[in-house]
């Protein structure tokens, strides 16, 4: 029975992976845009709102365990440190996968520790979290190593064994910059989040639900973990922790409904649609459901009470979460998010593994009850066996991955194509608009301006770098024709018709026989030297034949960049912000108007 | 019939191949896992375990015990079973298109000649497994299954290449082939194939073998 209950709850945290692993897969292969249902306008979704906001809520029973033990002194609930603080390690852990899988370049998450930001919000929330996490090893980290007979191992567990209270100071005082900073992150937008959560308490209010969240997720934990191992539920010290989660929480409902009636927005709760609706149901799951069965000592006593008023809680509050980062804001933004499986796969995916950890680590190193549970394990088969056997685990995971591989869209298997988009030209004249896709994010040009400081006779042909046959300067987007997709500027219809009177096709074919391709041809600046004139700042890759034009944004930063991070080299003064992105896209270029379509031109010259 | 065709080379494809690959992956994983506490290997020393599983892997030298014709018969059957699903145009093409990759390419002379090595290869080892009573022995219910399969998804994979030949319409052609080889995938980890990558077993046969040699 006992590993009956433990193999199946494996089996299907096991599945959740091996689902979210496949996913995985596409999401870093193929990118947001077709794997998620993340856009534009809402580009925090599900996994901010449940994998790193959640995340760290749920991991606050770490430092509120700790904060018992070390600072109020009472002993009794040493039995429950170990597990809340590997708890919130994990926890923490999850949130940092997490936020992998939402970023759009990943591998730039490094970049906080070298670059900084101090007035980001985010900037705070990244150094809580990376210290946190690191302090959060290391007060685990003990458990880990107590039993290594290494003399090393040893070493680093006697000092780190010493280093406990400096530690468990270090992180209260970094979760709770954290619980309540996240909260910060929401107070730059309340343009975005509907009144009845944005309020200049926020961080407060997030750092308040976070202590009765954290002995709630303790709770939780510790129930689950006692009914998955059989274990005897520890209800003494649980039914205490719900004691101090019920204030907690009715503490919490006053200062929420109280800031709501102090702003003058409490008559919105009532006005009746989408956004009261949520915050009704967030109140009743996460506040009044918990907090009177918590207040009831019947209730509270009682395990399956108790586990209600746990998990009530808990999702209760994630709920509140998930509001905060993206649900609130539907009314506001007008957006219609409703996330895709595959993140919703992903994030329970990240659950189960970390949760897979947490039974490793249960059942290996003194977690809880005073030592290892090994009858959790399962053995590797008998490798002299006639049949070859995967564990359960395997086949779970590999059957997850494959059931994922299957129902992906093939939107999210084949990626969105970049479409082709032909550009529009910029105008004439001393000022233009690089504006080639008419998305109005473009550029005003200087034109005259840019000729003034160019230097030499041949000027022209720096930027100008290749120039059609007869003409003395020819437009970017003349060969440059699509926004993104490199396009040839080869005309062989124009080329046809212009040698049909001459030697005709043997002009460019001179042998026949030979495939009638660029690399059998004769070379393209035989005939046409004249194009690529002597100053040019780029030649064609491919010379002598010429091949395809880069799309046109990639070669107007191409160009752009490679003679603005020149100057800023070698010049003092402004010369150093020269290359940043800000120096040409400093002010937004009004739409196109095609019934007027000189006038933003003109009034970008007037300016 | 083509919602039926685009289920089985779309979503079925996908699953079958998911399970072949990452089955193969996790046994591999958990034999080594198994070689890596293995008493065995730490006596030899791992120079000599993949010495003498170099030396149980080549066909010569077990052709002396298991008679060259089996040998032969064997390799024929693998090596068509990876380079033609793999490098046959028609299906290069296809995986060049997912991948986005230029994928290589055998010669369809040589594709179509190791397809038709492979069909009379399978079907001599089915008749000598069903006439072989040692053979038959060892063979479970499950372990005829890939064999079928196999034949059936080269039959049906040359027949849908020429369709001249066929007796059934391309249509039902096609879902043999597709049926057939999302079949095979699908048993590859947990049956006797899955034993390519299962190194104890590999590694107590050539232990076996150097002994028998040096005897």
């Amino acid at each position: 029975m006992r590993m009956k209950r433990l193999k199946t709850v494996k089996s299907a945290l096991w599945f959740l992976v091996g689902a979210a692993a496949a996913i995985a897969v596409f999401r870093f292969w193929r990118g947001l845009g077709p794997t998620t249902a993340l856009t534009d306008l809402t580009p925090w979704g599900f996994w901010i709102g449940f994998d790193v906001m959640g995340g760290v809520a749920l991991a606050a029973g770490g430092f509120c365990i700790a904060a018992t033990v070390y600072v109020f002194h009472l002993e009794r609930y040493r039995a429950i440190l170990r597990p809340a603080v590997l708890t919130a390690f994990l926890g923490y852990a999850a949130v940092v996968v997490g936020l992998l899988f939402d970023l759009g370049l990943p591998w730039s998450i490094w970049h906080m520790i070298v670059y900084w930001n101090p007035r980001s919000p985010l900037f705070e929330v990244g150094w809580c979290v990376m210290l946190y996490l690191t302090v959060l090893l290391l007060e685990f980290l003990p458990v880990m190593l107590e039993m290594s007979k290494h003399p090393l191992l040893a070493g680093i567990h006697k000092a780190l064994h010493k280093a406990t209270v400096p530690l468990v100071i270090l992180g209260i005082m970094l979760s709770t910059l954290h619980q309540s900073s996240l909260g910060s992150l929401f107070l730059i937008m309340p343009h975005r989040l509907d009144p009845l959560w944005y309020t200049p308490i926020l961080p407060i209010l997030f750092f308040i639900s976070a202590i009765a969240l954290g002995l709630m997720m303790v709770t939780t934990e510790s129930l689950f973990s006692s009914w998955l191992y059989e274990e005897e539920y520890e209800l003494d010290l649980l039914q205490g922790l719900g004691k101090v989660a019920a204030g907690v929480l009715w503490f919490y409902l006053a200062v929420r409904i109280g800031d709501l009636a102090i702003r003058g927005v409490l008559p919105h709760a009532f006005d009746g649609g989408f956004e009261p609706g949520l915050f009704w149901v967030e109140i009743a799951v996460s506040v009044l459901i918990p907090a009177t069965l918590l207040t009831i000592p019947y209730t509270r006593r009682r395990m399956k009470t108790l586990a209600t008023a746990a998990g009530f809680t808990v999702v209760g509050f994630v709920f509140h979460r998930i509001d905060v980062g993206g649900l609130a804001m539907i009314g506001t933004t007008g957006t219609r998010y409703v996330p895709s499986w595959t993140e919703l796969a992903i994030s329970f995916g990240i659950v189960a593994g970390f949760a897979l950890v947490f039974f490793w680590i249960a059942e290996r190193f003194h977690l809880m009850h005073g030592g290892p549970m090994l009858k959790g394990r399962e053995r590797l088969p008998d490798i002299h066996a006639f049949r070859p056997r995967l564990i359960r685990g395997a086949v779970m995971f590999v059957a997850g991955a494959a059931m994922a591989t299957a129902l992906l869209p093939s939107s999210t298997l084949d990626g969105w194509p970049v479409v082709a988009q032909t550009v529009h030209r910029p105008g004439y004249g001393d000022m233009m608009i690089l504006d080639g896709n008419r998305n109005d994010k473009g550029v005003r040009f200087d034109h005259k301006m840019h000729v003034d400081v160019a230097e030499g006779d041949d000027k022209c042909a720096f930027c100008h770098h290749m120039v059609k046959p007869g003409a003395r300067a020819t437009g970017c987007s003349e060969c440059h024709r699509d926004e993104h997709l490199p396009v040839s500027i080869f005309d062989h219809r124009l080329h046809q018709d212009l040698l049909a009177k001459g030697p005709g096709c043997l002009t460019c074919h001179e042998d026949t026989s030979r495939p009638k391709d660029l690399e059998n041809s004769k070379p393209c600046l035989d005939c046409h030297e004249s194009m690529i004139p002597p100053g040019a700042a780029f030649k064609p890759r491919a010379a002598p034949n010429i091949g395809l034009a880069p799309g046109y944004m990639d070669a107007m930063h191409g160009l752009c960049l490679h003679c603005h991070q020149e100057q800023e080299g070698g010049h003092a003064g402004d010369a150093p912000t020269l290359a940043r992105c800000s120096t040409c896209h400093s002010d937004t270029v009004k739409p196109f108007d095609p019934l007027h379509p000189d006038r933003r031109l003109e009034e970008a010259a007037a300016k | 019939m083509q919602a039926l065709l685009e289920f089985t080379s779309g979503p079925m494809f996908r699953l079958a191949l998911v399970v072949a690959v990452l089955g193969m992956a996790a046994q591999f994983v958990q034999n080594a896992l198994v070689v890596a506490r293995s008493s065995a290997t730490w006596q030899h020393g791992a120079r000599d375990v993949l010495r003498a599983i170099f030396s149980w892997v080549l066909p010569a030298r077990r052709a002396r015990r298991f008679g060259l014709a089996g040998e032969i018969l064997t390799w024929i059957v693998a090596a068509g079973v990876v380079i033609v699903p793999l490098f046959y145009l028609g299906h290069a093409r296809l995986w060049g298109r997912s991948l986005h990759l230029d994928w290589p390419v055998v010669p369809a002379a040589v594709s179509d000649l190791l397809t038709k090595l492979t069909m009379v290869a399978l079907a001599l080892l089915l008749l000598v497994r069903l006439a072989n009573s040692q053979y038959r022995a060892v063979m479970l219910k499950f372990d005829w299954l890939p064999m079928i399969l196999a034949l059936l998804a080269f039959v049906s994979g040359y027949l849908v290449a020429h369709p001249g030949r066929s007796p059934l319409s391309p249509d039902t052609t096609a879902l043999i082939h597709f049926f057939s080889a999302d079949g095979l995938l699908l048993t590859v980890p947990f049956t006797r194939l899955a034993r390519c990558v299962l190194l104890p077993d590999a590694f107590d046969k050539a232990i076996q073998h150097r002994q028998e040699v040096s005897a």
